[in-house]
This record gives structure tokens, sequence and C-alpha cells, in this order.
């Protein structure tokens, strides 16, 4: 182990020096410039030191707390354009455990993340856009009702076709959208506590749908959207609560969203959604309520609340109640410090007094430095509690602190 | 009885002689086909004159700008004025020259007077629109250069590498409350301009 922490702490003044030494010879992240184009190619390589007090999503007297360092080399492409325009960011993320209270050496692993997005003729009334989105991750939302955190392999590709008829006051916008989730275990477990197979939970969702966007003031926006999903699970298993992964639903809002002062907006969307599975059908309104309030150049405030359908792949529909506020405040021109809290609500229609809730509050200090240094210093308390009949699902609350450190050229 | 020194009546002689005959004399050497010819051209280039201020004042009313459409309006209005008196002087001196009553210097002074005043006309006309340097068939365009550093949609960005843009710098980025449909089709609006104060110092 100490051997361990040995190599990762050589390594990581290495990198460290490196990068120091590769920044001195830079030009204040101009980037690599591609040919004779304005596209820009910038590496970067972040190093994070993260403290967790719960590695292992567990009740609170079981929890081991671990040191994790992340290593992520990536880079980020702009090719801006008016006939084609494209941007691209990713990121290789090793998670390395060091193991301060127990052998968490299993939990080391890569992950990642990857978007890509191109937008075609810009400029002419309609234009192409599509996006791709991969994460490799650690989630516990995903699987809300499992007792266990789990890693997720999710890939999500939109096109979209908007339509500007006005210049630009109108815009109508056809929407597809495919996303692939497949999951993977974190960690082990012991007999009788791993959920089934979890290759059986992974699935296909394809959403189509309508946007209109009508700027009728010139401060004030009217919106109109409205779509159909259509979920289909890989695996053909019905699993213990009697679900076979299969859903279907349909949303539709409306709303504005406008300022209201020159330093405050707000936006107001409501409509209803429905959601048909094999254990229930279940239709509910939503809602989208925001507001932000740019008290002076350096502060603002924001506070939102929505309500949204969701098909977890384990129990089926749930209807959820997500709040969140922030603050971001500008320190010294050049840093950021936000403070945010979120608290989400989820509802499992089928099955009665089903439920769990989250609970996040992350301050963070961010911000660069020459464009090609890059500083985060945070805090993060996540906790779940949740109530599912004849389920074993935990509770856990956890602590985390981290620095990250980044050289972008 | 007001008497006059000798001195006094001699010199306002001497010097009112070549300023009387510097008017008569001049037209009276032009020739008759001349004064014709140069009349015609005067009251030619008057017309010009009028379809130049005519043109700008059409310009105005096309850029709904009431303050230049009047200043113009006001000078059309004489220049129409002036170009019948010119073109009635005109007749008056064929007339006068056909009938060889006299050579016609009235009418044909009044023509080159009318035509100095339309000249003027037209240059204050161009003053009204604001064009006398540049003299540009062009409406009158307003470019605003936008300050970096303010909030705005990135024309040329996806939102996709954000990792150049500082996180300060969004503090002050309010609007748009879902953040899916924000990055792919921009705010919902103009976010508010943010006026921030120059740097006291490059080196801050």
């Amino acid at each position: 182990m100490h051997r361990l922490v040995s190599i990762s702490g050589k390594a990581l003044a290495a990198l460290l020096v490196a990068g120091a030494a590769a920044a001195a010879h830079a030009s204040a992240g101009n980037g690599i410039r591609l040919g004779g184009s304005e596209g820009r190619l910038h590496p970067f390589f972040d190093v994070e030191t993260r403290y967790d007090s719960n590695v292992s999503y567990t009740v609170d007297d079981k929890a081991v707390a671990d040191v994790i360092l992340h290593f992520r080399p990536g880079m980020e492409l702009q090719l801006p354009g008016d006939l084609a325009a494209l941007e691209f960011s990713g990121a290789l993320d090793w998670a390395q455990y060091l193991g301060l209270e127990e052998d968490t050496s299993n939990l080391s692993r890569m992950y990642g993340g990857a978007q890509i997005a191109a937008l075609f003729a810009r400029r002419s009334p309609v234009s192409l856009r599509l996006d791709n989105d991969f994460q490799r991750r650690v989630t516990t939302t995903s699987l809300t009702a499992v007792s266990d955190p789990v890693v997720s392999n999710v890939n999500t590709f939109s096109v979209s076709v908007p339509w500007t008829p006005g210049g630009g006051a109108l815009v109508f916008a056809m929407n597809g959208q495919w996303i692939l989730e497949a999951f993977e275990k974190y960690q082990d477990l012991p007999d009788g506590a791993q959920v089934g197979s979890l290759s059986d939970l992974g699935y296909s969702q394809f959403r189509g749908g309508a946007e209109l966007q009508w700027r009728f003031l010139p401060r004030t926006t009217a919106l109109f959207d409205a779509s159909y999903y259509s979920r289909v699970p890989n695996g053909s298993k019905v699993n213990a609560a009697g679900f076979d992964g299969e859903a279907s639903g349909v949303d539709v809002t409306m709303g504005l969203t406008g300022l209201l002062t020159p330093r405050i907006t707000a936006t107001i969307k409501g409509g209803y959604g429905s959601s048909s599975t094999t254990l229930k059908d279940a239709a509910s309104p939503i809602a989208d309520v925001a507001l932000e309030w740019l008290l002076q150049d350096s502060i603002s405030f924001r506070a939102g609340y929505r309500r949204f359908f969701g098909v977890d792949p384990t129990i089926s529909t749930f209807v959820a109640d997500s709040v969140s506020a922030g603050a971001r405040l500008k320190i010294a021109d050049r840093f950021a410090f936000r403070a945010g809290i979120g608290w989400d609500r989820l509802d499992f229609r089928a099955f009665p007094g089903a439920e769990t809730a989250y609970l996040r509050v992350d301050p963070t200090l961010e911000g660069t430095i020459g464009g090609w240094f890059s500083l985060g210093l945070g805090y993060v308390y996540s906790a779940r509690t949740a109530s599912i009949p004849q389920a074993r699902v935990p509770d856990y609350s956890k602590n985390e602190a981290f620095l990250k450190l980044g050289l972008t050229y | 009885m007001i008497r006059v020194k000798p001195s006094v009546a001699l010199a306002c002689l001497l010097l009112a002689a070549p300023a009387g005959a510097a008017g008569p004399s001049t037209g009276a050497r032009t020739p008759d086909q001349e004064k014709l010819e140069a009349a015609a051209d005067n009251i030619a280039r008057m017309k010009t004159a009028l379809k130049t201020v005519l043109a700008r004042a059409e310009q105005a009313r096309n850029e709904k700008d009431v303050v230049k459409l009047n200043c113009v309006n006001e000078k059309l209005t004489q220049i129409k004025a002036l170009l019948k008196v010119a073109e009635q002087a005109d007749i008056a001196l064929h007339e006068s020259l056909a009938s060889r009553q006299g050579a016609g210097e009235a009418e044909f002074s009044k023509v080159a007077i009318t035509r100095t005043k339309v000249d003027r006309l037209r240059r204050e006309a161009e003053e009204c629109i604001g064009q006398l340097a540049y003299m540009v068939d062009e409406k009158t365009t307003v470019e605003v250069e936008q300050p970096s550093g303010l909030p705005g949609r990135e024309e040329g960005g996806l939102g996709v590498a954000n990792r150049m843009t500082n996180p300060a710098d969004l503090v002050a980025q309010i609007g748009g409350g879902d953040a899916d449909l924000r990055r792919r089709h921009g705010p919902w609006f103009d976010p508010p301009p943010i006026i921030r104060p120059p740097a006291a110092s490059r080196w801050r």
C-alpha cells in the first residue's frame, strides 16, 4: 500500500513538474492550431485529490473512508464555422483508491467521458445539430431503488433540426434522442445483497419530439415542447419486482421565460406527463420553474423547482420533485465561488409508499489563471434516504473534499 | 445743407466706378448665345441638385428619421422655388435677346445667382443627412463593437468545449431555465448588458 502511495506521489510530482515546464513554453492556452483553419486543439491534464468519507455508499456506521486520486488526460477541440462547426471534449479518468482504512484497490478503475457536437448551416433558416455524449461514472441515481451504487455507461445521441423562418424570433425544432445505458458492478457485495444480473437492466430509450420558441417581446419568449419516448430493455427477463423494463410515455409542456427586470429572469413551464409500463400506468402534472437574480455584476442567485417523470430499470416509473438553489460570487476577477443545494424526491408510482430522497450541498471555489492553469477546491455533502417496502435500501451520507489542479495547452 | 468735401467725393467716384463697371461689363461682353447656353447649363445643374435632394428626402423617409426629413424638406422647398425663379428668368432672357430690347443682363444674373443659392442649399441638405464629407449613397448605419467580457450567446460556441471559459466569467450570466435547451439553441433572450469599469491596471 505504501509502495503504491509512493509511486502515485512520484507520478503526481513528475506530472506537475512536466506540466509546469510545458506551460512555461506554452502561449497561455492558445492551443494547437489545426492547419490554416480557425480550429484549435487544447490538450489538458487534470489531477484531483479527493477525500471521501464513504466510498462504499453504506450506512454511516459501516462507512469506509478513502482518498482517491484522479488523473484525467483529455483534450478539447473547437472547429468554428458557419457552414459546419464542430466541438469535442473528452477525457479519460483513472481513479486510484489509496486504501486508507481498508483495501479498496478493487475500486480503482478507469472512468471517462466524451462529448461531441456538430452544427451545420448555422446561418440558414434550417440547420442541423448532432450531439453525442458518453459518460462512464459511478452512480446511485441510475438504479435508485437498488441498494448499491453501480458503474453506468451511458451514451446519449441527440439530433435537432431547428427551423427559424422569421429571422430567429420564431424557432421550430424537431428533436430526436437515443439513450443507451448499461451497468457494471461497482463493488463486491455479500451474498444475497447483489442485485440480479446488471446486464439485464441495460436499456435503449428513444425519444422524439418537437419544440417551439417564440420571442414575442424583446425579452420574453414563449415555449412549447412535446415529446414521446419508448424504452426497450436489453434483457427480456421480468425482475423480482415484476417489471420487464419496457416503458413509454408522453411529455407536453408550455410556458414563458424572460426578464422581469434587467437583473431578474424567470422561467415558468407547466404541462402534463404520462408513463405506461407493465406494472402501472401513471400520469401527473409536470413543471419547470426557475428564478435567477443578478444582484450585482459579481453576485448572482438562482432557485428552481422541477417536476418530471423518470423510469428506474428496477421498479418502474417515478415522479421526481426537484428543488434547487444556488449562489455564485466572483472573487478577485479570476475566481468564482459557487454554492448549491439540491433536494430530489422520487416517488415510485407502482409501489405505494416507495420513495427515495437525495440531498446535495456543494460549495466550490474555482477559477483559472492565465488561461492555462485551473484550480478547483470544494466540498460536497450528499445523502440518500430511501423507503422501499420489502426491499433493503440503506440510507447513506458522505462528505467529500477535493482539490483539483488542471493544465491546459 | 450737407457739404461734401471734394476729396471724399473723388474717393467715392474712384471706388464706385470699378464696382459698378464689373457686372455690366462682364455681362455685356458675354455673347448672347453663350448667355443662353450658360443659363441652360445652370438650370440643368439646378435640376440635378433638385434630384439629389429629392433622393436625400427619400433616404430620410426610408430611415424613418423625422428630424432629417424635416431638414431636407425645408431645403427642398427653397430649391423648388428658386428653380421656378430661374426658369422664369431664363424665359425672360430668351425674350429679351429675341426682341433685341436689351442684353438681358438682369435675367442672366438672376439665373446665375439662383444657381449659387441652389448649390448652397444642396450642400445644406447633405449636411442634414450627415454625409457631406463622404457622399455615400447608403443608409446611415451604426456599428456597435461589443466589449469583451459581456455575457451573451457565443456565436461560435456549441457549449461542449468550455474549458477555456473562466468560471468567474459565468457569474454574471443569467437567463434560461433549461440548461440543455440553452446549450442547443442559446439563451432564451439577450442577457442584460453588464457594464464593467476599465481595469485600474493591466497588471491587476
